[in-house]
């Protein structure tokens, strides 16, 4: 498993959510669905991760949707205005959502596939590897940890305010309520599970810098890591070449 | 040794103190005075731990399993590589890890489908695995049931020939089957020092603090019936009490 590429590939996306035009955001959007069916390095390799990408993807097009009916709506400037399903939009706000979307999805989709597909035990061999504070590596691994965890720890929680009478379920305004009422116990409880693993890393030696190369499964870097460094540095200086022309 | 003591008594802040845990990771509290860690004097703690020399089983057992791998030898190999094992010679140390706990079988299943009782198994053999002189046990027989707690006392007196172990518990059962010394705290002081027997023939009233199952319970009894009952020698003998 190689971080380094992958690392890479998600600077590329960020750089290009911003900066490239949205033809190349496009197909970077497809490029990136795509990688995860064609591509062994950025193959989900549990079930777990499939399901977590399913429920986010419906959530980023669930968002998008609504981006775009909002802005069609909404949009006050002159434009054409598009008839979709008897729903008059204006051009221009669709237009503009529809480049929202494209960079939230941008943004968000690649760090996901990053972390669903990527080993913690890669991602701190990646930055122990580099020499970096052993402190990095272990907030790294605690807060994928702890975002992997959010939607069990979540459920526990509704659970047990359910089974003491909260009512949990029914209208949008009580399950609105109860997800208020988890924030005080998840926050608690994700900070004394933080204590705890920190604790628990450093006990198992993380950051004592006795690491032997051979036991490392992550390779340092590969044939794509570089050039896409250097896609990311020209989308930079191609936008500030187009901005200082202006 | 036994840490024993009430909970709030200082049980796990003293192995923190020892492990170099405290200070660290925002732990941050308030004490004074010094540690001794073989034969280093930490003043006023150890500021980092002094892994692999020591290691430290937490409460907890699931949040000691690190979450970086996907089966137990992996788990127990993380800690193996970052002590500076050669790989060579860590499939020795992970197979006599394995062995002592007894869970050979588990070598190749994957973490998430361990029961509470194997976490905890794997998380003492990847303590163990460095070969650590001192073995710090938080509460380790706390979730355990009373035929499993026996099992732990007599892997704690194998392992004992290898490592100084010291365990925190809140009750006298694990350190009368398994402790040479016991060490009583509260308040954040220490209220006794001496061995099982002693504390019960003590009839301390920390001695009476601590709850007990029915073999200590009857230990106790035992220890204070009166020593010219034919009967009670019988069953002294039987405890190996004499």
């Amino acid at each position: 498993m190689k971080p380094a590429p992958k690392l890479a590939f998600v600077l590329y996306c960020w750089i290009s959510a911003v900066a490239a035009p949205w033809t190349l955001q496009i197909v970077l959007v497809l490029t990136l669905f795509a990688l995860p069916l064609f591509s062994p390095m950025w193959r989900l390799p549990s079930e777990r991760a499939k399901h977590t990408a399913r429920r986010f993807l419906a959530f980023l097009a669930i968002l998008s949707i609504v981006l775009l009916i909002v802005n069609g709506l909404m949009f006050s400037g002159a434009g054409r205005t598009l008839i979709v399903g008897g729903i008059a939009l204006n051009r221009s706000g669709v237009l503009f959502a529809s480049t929202v979307a494209l960079r939230l999805i941008l943004l968000s989709a690649s760090v996901l596939f990053f972390f669903l597909s990527t080993p913690m035990r890669a991602i701190a061999d990646f930055i122990e590897d580099r020499g970096l504070p052993s402190a990095l590596a272990i907030l790294t691994l605690l807060s994928v940890h702890i975002v992997e965890m959010l939607p069990d720890r979540i459920h526990d929680i509704l659970a047990a305010q359910e089974a003491r009478g909260a009512p949990v379920r029914g209208s949008l305004l009580a399950r609105f309520r109860s997800l208020i009422a988890v924030l005080g116990p998840l926050t608690v409880s994700s900070l004394a599970e933080a204590i705890e693993r920190g604790h628990a890393y450093a006990l198992r030696g993380l950051g004592s810098a006795r690491i032997l190369p051979s036991y490392s499964t992550a390779s340092s870097a590969s044939r794509w890591t570089w050039p896409l460094l250097s896609l990311s540095f020209i989308t930079v200086a191609w936008r500030l070449l187009a901005w200082i022309q202006r | 040794m036994a840490i024993l003591g009430p909970s709030e008594a200082g049980k796990t802040t003293l192995l923190f103190a020892i492990a170099g845990l405290l200070g660290i990771h925002g732990t941050g509290a308030s004490s004074s005075g010094s540690v001794a860690v073989l034969g280093h004097a930490f003043t006023p703690f150890p500021s980092h731990p002094e892994f692999p020399h020591v290691s430290m089983l937490l409460q907890d057992p699931a949040v000691q399993i690190s979450g970086l791998t996907d089966t137990v030898q992996e788990e127990i190999l993380l800690g193996l590589r970052h002590a500076g094992v050669a790989r060579e010679n860590a499939e020795h140390h992970l197979e006599e890890s394995l062995r002592l706990l007894g869970i050979p079988h588990l070598r190749d299943r994957t973490l998430r489908s361990l029961s509470g009782g194997e976490i905890q198994k794997v998380a003492l053999a990847s303590a163990i695995a460095t070969g650590p002189s001192v073995l710090l046990l938080d509460e380790p027989a706390s979730a355990l049931d009373p035929a499993s707690a026996i099992a732990l006392a007599s892997l704690l007196r194998r392992l004992a020939h290898r490592s100084t172990i010291m365990f925190t518990d809140t009750t006298l059962d694990l350190a009368v089957r398994c402790a040479d010394t016991v060490c009583v705290f509260d308040a954040g002081g220490v209220r006794f020092t001496g061995s099982p027997a002693d504390l019960i023939r003590s009839g301390s009233l920390y001695c009476d603090m601590l709850p007990t199952e029915p073999w200590t319970t009857a230990l106790r009894r035992l220890e204070r019936a009166p020593a010219g009952d034919p009967l009670v020698r019988r069953l002294r003998r039987l405890a190996g009490m004499t």
